[in-house]
């Protein structure tokens, strides 16, 4: 009797140990693989931001790129430009120099007479008044003949009258009404003053062509 | 009759507390398993993320350092454009200023 208590009860406590034990083993399983689960979930996610991430760089990478071959461009456009921005002005500046010279040769009586004609016309003819440099003032101009031109193109009789106040000029002429209502300044400041765009690109397609 | 009965009442005692410690016991692991897992998570994610950023920063840097070589090669073809531009223009010199006299005098 004793003996079949005795294997009766060793059988509850061993079958209480396996089901521990299974209990135990099948608990260090699932947290094995809850930790595989989640290591995975941290990986799958990671890759999902890095993926944004890495997008980002490259396009990132891409605006530098952009940025820089831009900016260097623009700064080799703008010395090809500057450059060519001064050689222009050198042309004008000595385009200054030569009507300088010029106001001082035997050529330019009769340019100046022509320049006077040419705002004489342009004025319509009548009684008009010439302003000149003060070095001009002392060249030999025939106000008869300036007047005569005048009126053969305009067909209106002309009287000139010389001022004698002179202007601050290179050379050229200021012809103006006697009422000064009407004024065409052709001084040669004032000519490479109102053409200096048409002048400048004038100089740079003979400068820069290809 | 009775000890006999009173030695399996302690036995199956007994074996529930085996059992009851093996539930807390696997409780634990379950629970250290857990914050193990959580932590796992954070790390795998950090790591690879971390990497990535160097990565990006990598990128950036290549990027602009190629950009800035590009950049070197481009501003001397620019000067040396400039050269030629000023070789030509000395040698057209003249007639751009003999063309605008023409032009102011005509």
């Amino acid at each position: 009797m004793e003996s079949s208590v005795q294997k009766f009860t060793d059988r509850i406590l061993k079958d209480a140990r396996e089901e521990a034990k299974a209990i135990v083993t099948q608990a260090e399983k699932s947290a094995e693989m809850l930790l595989e689960n989640r290591k995975q979930s941290g990986r799958q996610k990671a890759e999902e931001d890095v993926y944004a991430l890495l997008k980002r760089a490259e396009s990132e990478a891409e605006i530098i790129k952009g940025r820089v071959a831009t900016e260097t461009r623009r700064e080799a456009g703008w010395l090809v430009l500057s450059n060519k921005e001064q050689l222009v002005t050198n042309v004008l500046d000595e385009v200054k120099c030569r009507l300088g010279k010029l106001q001082k040769s035997k050529r330019y009586t009769p340019i100046l007479e022509r320049i006077i004609i040419n705002a004489g016309t342009a004025l319509g003819g009548g009684r008009l008044e010439v302003m000149l440099s003060k070095d001009d003032l002392a060249l030999p101009l025939k106000t008869d003949t300036l007047a005569k031109a005048i009126a053969r193109e305009t067909g209106v009789e002309t009287h000139l009258k010389f001022s004698k106040k002179s202007v601050e000029a290179l050379g050229g002429s200021i012809v103006k009404t006697p009422d000064s209502k009407v004024i065409v300044d052709n001084t040669f400041e004032a000519i490479l003053k109102r053409r200096e765009k048409e002048l400048r690109f004038k100089a740079s397609r003979i400068l820069f062509q290809e | 009759m009775l000890k006999a009965f009173k030695t399996v009442i302690d036995k199956e005692q007994e074996a529930h507390r085996i059992i009851r410690e093996a539930q807390v016991q696997a409780e634990k692991i379950m629970s250290d398993a857990q914050k193990k897992a959580e932590e796992a998570y954070k790390k795998t994610y950090e790591q690879t993320v971390t990497k990535a950023k160097r990565r990006s920063k990598e990128l950036r840097r290549r990027a602009k350092e190629e950009a800035e070589h590009e950049a070197e090669i481009f501003l001397p073809r620019a000067e040396q454009q400039i050269k030629e531009i000023k070789r030509k223009a000395k040698e057209r010199f003249d007639e751009a200023v003999s063309s605008v006299l023409d032009e102011i005098l005509s």
